[in-house]
């Protein structure tokens, strides 16, 4: 496995790699190989190795997937319904002659880090890469339920995919959003991501966007967008994607009552290079990653390469936002040796990250000082 | 596929000059620990592969609560069949199975999971042939309405549509509980994915 990981993060090796798989992208030297690690084939669930993390965007190609099911029968010309007084069914392209709306924003599976929980939970194993910033293109949300005429006592937005479950006896997936946070005017239907059309892996023709919020409620394939008084029931509200109201000893068994619907998530930062396990060269090492909160933009990055006795301020690099990643470098000299580092972020609120992670039930929001090693010769 | 390509690789990169290739191991990677998963066709691997069993580590008071989640939603498994598949679990998912080594893929391999494939040979097919090939030979398993029962799986409005070549080799190979039908000819599977192609997802 060590070995596979520095093979990734050789850059010539990545330029063959490239090459190997037909692909006409010119790479740069220091970019990574674009690879996906696969969580599982079906349904589909790919992973963005951790090297990308040193950058405001996440280019395509490389963004994870996450899926439930298994996408559904390609269909361009699908046309999203919303109810309300006046239902409207709406084709892209009525979409798109909308006015437009772009955002930058983190999209982040809730079990980003699920892998690294203990005790360990049953859920796709993902290390850190279910996590990636795109731009985000499209309508407003609000823009959509108001021309739709929403109906006074809608509290709730039920919001279904054109994904189909394997069986009959599986819970569909769909997610219920409060009508305050649908009517954000971040809340998007987007059809572009970083410029492009949506692809099939990210939802098209039509997927949420909720920025700050977990990416279980960036519904893709969207179909459906159903104003509501109440809540949706169903497997997906009721027992999935639940947190415990108040921290937990590491596995409890937590009883539904005391669960509730996850939605904001926490902050965190994490080290794209040096690769934990690498080799640099001796000299000036430089710490870069990216940092981020879904609940105010981020205040401090903290670096400490002596095992958490100091801790310096790195500089940061993007437009500060909520739900919005920024670039932290921080920059040192090491002689040859073993080197490590930790990093830990703060955000508007006063919000930071723990040392170590919270537990629960289904390895939500892992979120604790990322710590790497590696070896200066 | 993949190692194929990190065999290349290794060709390529033996083949560059020393200066310009930095960290370069010596030595190929080690070959992802082999694990039997083969227990799991019966149960599994019809809605979801094998890796998503594989790269689990749960004690054995987990896994019971995970099959008891999966047969809630349609996991074929049998009561009786239910220890001799705990025990397997136990052998290769585990809390202390080792390290969980996944498959990597290239950006244009995992873009080609979502692009449709021509349909070549299984194109043309006749809807309303297909209607009575389906079924006879479909829907016993798969439902009248192709949204799955409680062996087969829902074909209706899945992507597999979109994947004639992938949707013969169930049916000539075989996918999980499945058997293989090997003698189904191109125009039957025509017919019959044109039929299914026709019903609605929901």
């Amino acid at each position: 496995m060590m070995r596979r990981r520095e093979f990734l993060e050789t850059g010539t090796l990545a330029a063959i790699g490239a090459i190997v798989v037909g692909s006409t992208r010119i790479l740069a030297a220091t970019e990574p190989v674009h690879d996906l690690i696969v969580r599982s084939f079906l349904p589909e669930n790919l992973e963005t190795p951790i090297a990308w993390f040193d950058r405001l965007v996440i280019p395509n190609d490389v963004f994870f997937v996450r899926s439930h099911f298994g996408a559904p029968r390609l269909d361009a010309a699908r046309t999203l319904r919303i109810e309300g007084m006046k239902p409207l069914d709406l084709s892209p392209s009525d979409l798109e002659a909308m006015p437009q709306t772009t955002v930058v924003a983190v999209l982040q599976c809730a079990g980003n880090g699920r892998s690294l929980i203990e005790p360990r939970v049953p859920g796709v194993q993902w290390g850190h890469g279910a996590m990636g910033q795109a731009s985000w293109t499209g309508v407003r949300l609000k823009d959509l339920l108001e021309r739709a005429g929403l109906p006074g006592d809608a509290r709730h937005v039920q919001l279904e995919g054109a994904d189909v479950p394997p069986k009959p006896s599986t819970p569909v997936f769909h997610r219920s959003i409060p009508i305050d946070r649908a009517v954000d005017p971040t809340t998007l239907v987007a059809l572009k991501m970083n410029g492009e059309r949506l692809s099939h892996a990210h939802g098209a023709p039509f997927r949420l966007v909720v920025p700050g919020w977990a990416g279980d409620h960036w519904m893709k394939w969207l179909r459906l967008i159903r104003p509501q008084a109440a809540e949706a029931a169903g497997f997906y509200m009721q027992t999935g994607y639940k947190l415990p109201k108040s921290p937990v000893e590491p596995g409890t068994a937590v009883k539904p009552e005391d669960m509730t619907t996850l939605t904001t998530f926490p902050v965190k930062s994490l080290i794209a290079r040096p690769a934990d396990g690498g080799t640099t060269h001796g000299g000036t090492q430089e710490i870069a990653g990216v940092a981020f909160s879904g609940f105010a933009p981020v205040a401090k990055v903290e670096v400490s390469t002596d095992g958490g006795t100091t801790w310096q301020s790195a500089t940061l690099e993007g437009d500060p936002g909520t739900g919005r990643w920024q670039v932290f470098r921080y920059r040192f000299k090491a002689a040859p040796g073993r080197a490590q580092a930790m990093v830990r972020a703060t955000d508007g609120k006063g919000n930071t990250q723990p040392e170590r992670p919270s537990w629960n039930p289904s390895g939500y929001f892992w979120n604790a000082w990322h710590r790497v090693q590696w070896e200066v010769v | 596929m993949r190692s194929t390509a990190v065999a290349l690789a290794l060709v390529l990169v033996a083949a560059c000059t020393p200066a310009t290739v930095q960290h370069v191991p010596q030595t190929a990677p080690p070959a992802p620990r082999a694990v039997d998963t083969a227990f799991l066709k019966n149960d599994c691997v019809a809605c979801h592969t094998a890796d998503m069993v594989a790269q689990q580590r749960l004690t054995d008071k987990q896994w019971p609560k995970s099959v008891d989640k999966m047969r809630g939603w349609g996991a074929p498994t049998e009561d009786d069949e239910v220890q001799p598949l705990l025990a397997s679990l136990a052998r290769v998912a585990s809390r202390d199975a080792g390290p969980y080594v996944p498959q990597t893929i290239s950006a244009h391999e995992a873009a080609q999971l979502f692009t449709a494939e021509p349909d070549g040979k299984l194109a043309g097919g006749n809807a309303t042939r297909g209607r009575d090939l389906y079924a006879d030979r479909c829907a016993p398993c798969h439902a009248d309405d192709a949204r799955g029962g409680t062996m087969g799986v829902a074909l209706a409005g899945r992507h597999v549509l979109d994947r004639a070549p992938d949707f013969a080799r169930a049916i000539r190979s075989g996918r999980g509980r499945m058997p293989e039908y090997p003698d189904t000819t191109d125009a039957e599977i025509a017919d019959m994915i044109a039929y299914v192609r026709s019903l609605p997802a929901r």
